[in-house]
């Protein structure tokens, strides 16, 4: 008796479980009905807005007072809310809103950027850049459409500065999402050397890979408890393989570009309008960088485990781990001062990393500001961005903090950083999206040498021929899925010349990339290609 | 049919404090397992973030093929199998040693030093964990190599060796887990009738007999439903070990490589939530087929012991 009963109940209990995974399929189409008006409400809701917009057409509603979410990535700056609370006094005067910002971590920000769209958090404003998912989510519709008439509604002193150019690069398809940086920024590359050291085994200059080479070796061999350049961590594991790439496609006779997002690994030669593309694994100089990479950790240059290294390089270098670090002029400058702060003995040099590759002029996409598709004050977040990029008063307190706390200014152009810049530092607090050519005060004093690399910069860089093309990955989803993953595995340890048979494991690659696909997201990565070609 | 829901609410009745004491467990259990899985949906559907998990488009079996395509489906399932097949065995062999071994011990005070000394890894963080492996391993300035250098032997290579990590995982699996399953055998070896052993003592039977022939037996329901337990996670490698402890090293992903680590990975650095749902559903789907054999096996040695 007791066994039947059991019998019975545990086909009861599977009945509900079949039930629940029944209810589970049909609960779609259920979902799909519950979403549909509140599609239809949003619909209405823009409706009203025209109305609206219309109806007062001597300027938006601000009768309702909000604050808005903003969404930073960095360490909260320990002067920041001081420095909001400036900003808030004047954009309620202004537009009867205020400012609430959050902060994700740079060591966070990969994962947690993509999540918050998905979380159903509420808030509205967000730091964007090509680098940092502005395609991806675009085309996820998770940003806000940005059109010119509501930027002249709501953002007037936009629509009026805003360099043409950048709203033309702003684009995906025909749309645009973010207000980009109303600012022109080079990326240059410097190596950061221990002085210190440098004197102690005799050597003058490290502002070439030759110099560096030599410099690494001498450290290798002699210093035992140092590791020369701590390269590895997820951020910098193709530092030098990206170093290496770039002064091998200068020197190369087809002028090598890279092309498309970075997981495909794809470069062009800038000479030829029929824009062949191929992995860079089938461009000619990849064996001989690889085999130079491998001969550099063989020699010890960096950790044998670089490849589960959780510290960058620039840290293990603050840190006195290593003697050599590389890194961006604009990171540069900030660890410039604090190593200095620190270890004035170690007499820390800063030299150009950029030998003869021409630094990169920046896309005024890499940095820029944009707005959640689901926040219940767009335009009331657009109109707060309008003042934060444009207002003198708004846009100093966001960049550099406060006047006379923070900075000093030193004519109209420049400023001088006080000691209070600490707990707030110039240029330092994730307001690169709203940097405005019009506002922008330089730094005075920090490394003695940089307005002289700079000076040089200015006059070489230059934007890649294909650095405004932006690639339609949707009908290749799968393949770069697929060769993500290579990118992330094979490519990497490429990258650190972890390697005991350069040609060969290039070879294995080279077949893996195939079976993933590559050759077909290449012919599409031609074909988009050469029709941005013929329209620029 | 009518004759069944009369017994169903028959039972209700009678034992209604049982139904009762059962309700938040099942409550929790629907609202935390079952409900969360109408989000297989995600694994057709081309995800955007403004139309939701039910807006979004379908895209029918699409997602399910970066999967196959970058080579990867293969190894990862082999690697979660193989592994969980290895944690489950050596983990349940040491298990079943301690358990039995401690409970030969005469010293008390003894015996509870190293039962909780044996059960304390259990509360440690694979974070913590994987921050040892690395301190052990790390090629110059490990623990391991430091002693080889220092002893006048060439240091070790470690994490570029794809050979060793099966055994470095299966040992640090077994270095946390193996307290813990040790308390519940020891339990059930403690309410072994102890009578049995006096008269087997007193008919002069060993102690290999003692352990052949009353302790096993006795314990093997015990053996048999954390077996059963276990198999139900067999395909969910315990992801923080594969994650933590190998530091998501791609010299050695071919032998390290489970399905888990794989989805996170790519969700990682592609926020294509539909392709890793789409993994995650594969996984789930393997993990059913591999209960179902398990229990089918149990049944047939052990019909009283089968789930279902």
């Amino acid at each position: 008796m007791n066994r039947k009963k059991k019998r019975i109940l545990s086909l009861l209990l599977t009945a509900i479980l079949c039930m629940g995974i029944l209810s589970a399929c049909g609960s779609s189409p259920a979902g799909d009905d519950s979403t549909a008006p509140a599609k239809s409400d949003a619909v209405d809701q823009d409706q009203s807005s025209g109305t609206q917009q219309s109806a007062e057409s001597a300027g938006p509603d601000i009768s309702e007072e909000v604050t808005l979410t903003m969404y930073l990535i960095g360490d909260r700056p320990v002067d920041n809310d001081e420095v909001f609370a400036r900003i808030n006094e004047r954009l309620k005067a202004e537009i009867n809103a205020t400012i609430e910002v959050k902060f994700m971590s740079w060591g966070e920000y990969e994962n947690k950027y993509p999540l918050i769209f998905a979380s159903g958090e509420d808030w509205d404003i967000i730091y964007t850049a090509d680098w940092c998912f502005y395609n991806a989510q675009a085309t996820k519709q998770g940003f806000w459409e940005i059109t010119r008439e509501d930027l002249e509604t709501y953002a007037p002193m936009t629509a009026q500065t805003m360099y043409p150019e950048a709203w033309e690069q702003a684009k995906v398809g025909d749309k645009v999402y973010m207000l980009p940086m109303n600012y022109k920024e080079i990326t240059a590359y410097v190596y950061m050397v221990r002085g210190d050291l440098m004197d102690k085994y005799d050597i003058t200059s490290v502002s070439s890979l030759d110099e560096a080479e030599a410099y690494m070796d001498a450290i290798a061999q002699n210093e035992a408890g140092m590791i020369p350049l701590d390269v590895g961590s997820d951020y910098d594991k193709l530092f030098v393989y990206d170093r290496m790439w770039a002064q091998a496609c200068e020197q190369s006779s087809e002028k090598l570009t890279g092309i498309g997002p970075w997981q495909v690994m794809a470069s062009v030669s800038s000479l030829d309008d029929t824009a062949a593309v191929k992995g860079n694994y089938d461009q000619d100089p990849f064996l001989d960088v690889i085999t130079r990479l491998k001969d550099w950790k063989d020699r010890g240059f960096w950790s044998k485990n670089a490849v589960v290294n959780t510290q960058n390089n620039t840290e293990s270098f603050q840190a006195g781990r290593s003697a050599l670090a590389l890194m961006n002029a604009n990171t540069a400058k900030s660890v410039y001062a604090a190593v200095t702060a620190e270890h004035p003995e170690w007499d820390v040099r800063v030299f150009d990393a950029q030998e003869d590759a021409p630094p990169v002029l920046n896309s005024y996409l890499a940095n820029g500001m944009s707005i959640f598709s689901k926040s219940k004050h767009p335009e009331r977040a657009l109109m707060a961005l309008d003042y934060l990029r444009n207002d003198k008063e708004v846009n100093s307190l966001f960049c550099y903090g406060i006047e006379g706390k923070h900075w000093e200014a030193a004519g109209d152009n420049a400023l001088v950083s006080l000691p209070d810049s600490t707990n707030y530092a110039y240029d330092g607090n994730c307001n690169w999206g709203v940097r405005n050519d019009a506002n922008w005060r330089v730094i005075e004093g920090g490394i003695p040498n940089l307005p002289e690399l700079t000076a040089r910069w200015q006059e070489t860089a230059r934007s890649s021929r294909y650095q405004t093309f932006v690639f339609d990955d949707a009908a290749v989803k799968n393949e770069i899925a697929a060769m993500g993953e290579i990118f992330n595995t094979d490519y990497k340890l490429l990258g650190l010349g972890f390697t005991d048979d350069p040609e060969g494991d290039i070879a294995k690659m080279r077949s893996k990339m195939e079976t993933a696909g590559a050759a077909k997201v290449y012919a599409a990565l031609q074909e988009q290609a050469q029709a941005f070609l013929e329209n620029n | 049919m009518k004759k069944k829901n009369h017994l169903f609410l028959q039972d209700l009745k009678r034992n209604w404090v049982k139904w009762l004491m059962l309700a938040p467990a099942a409550v929790t259990v629907i609202l935390m397992c079952y409900v969360p899985m109408t989000g297989i949906v995600l694994a057709f559907k081309e995800y955007n973030y403004h139309d939701g998990i039910f807006g979004s488009p379908w895209v029918g079996l699409k997602n399910f093929q970066y999967f196959f395509q970058s080579g990867k489906a293969w190894t990862t399932t082999r690697n979660t199998i193989l592994y969980n097949m290895a944690f489950l065995c050596v983990n349940t062999v040491l298990q079943i040693t301690c358990a039995i071994m401690l409970s030969e011990v005469v010293g008390k005070k003894f015996k509870r030093l190293t039962q909780s000394v044996m059960f304390l890894p259990y509360f440690i963080s694979w974070v913590v964990v994987g921050a040892f492996v690395y301190n052990l391993f790390n090629y110059e300035f490990g623990a391991v190599n430091t002693f080889l250098k220092n002893a006048g032997l060439n240091p070790v290579d470690i994490y570029s060796n794809k050979a060793a990590w099966p055994f470095i995982l299966v040992a640090f699996s077994a270095f946390k887990n193996v307290g813990y399953g040790t308390v519940m055998y020891l339990a059930s070896i403690v309410n072994i009738d102890p009578h049995l052993f006096e008269a087997a003592e007193a008919d002069g039977a060993s102690m290999w007999q003692k352990i052949r022939h009353i302790t096993l037996p006795c314990i093997r329901p015990t053996i048999v439903i954390l077996f059963l337990l276990a198999i139900g996670t067999i395909m969910k490698g315990d992801f923080q070990m594969f994650w933590q402890v190998t530091g998501n090293n791609p010299m050695v992903l071919e032998t390290t490589d489970v399905i888990d680590t794989y989805v996170t990975r790519s969700l990682l650095t592609l926020q294509e939530f539909g392709m890793t749902s789409a993994a995650g559903l594969y996984q789930s789907g393997i993990s059913f087929i591999l209960v179902l054999i398990a229990n089918f096996l149990v049944k047939k040695v052990e019909p009283d012991y089968a789930l279902f």
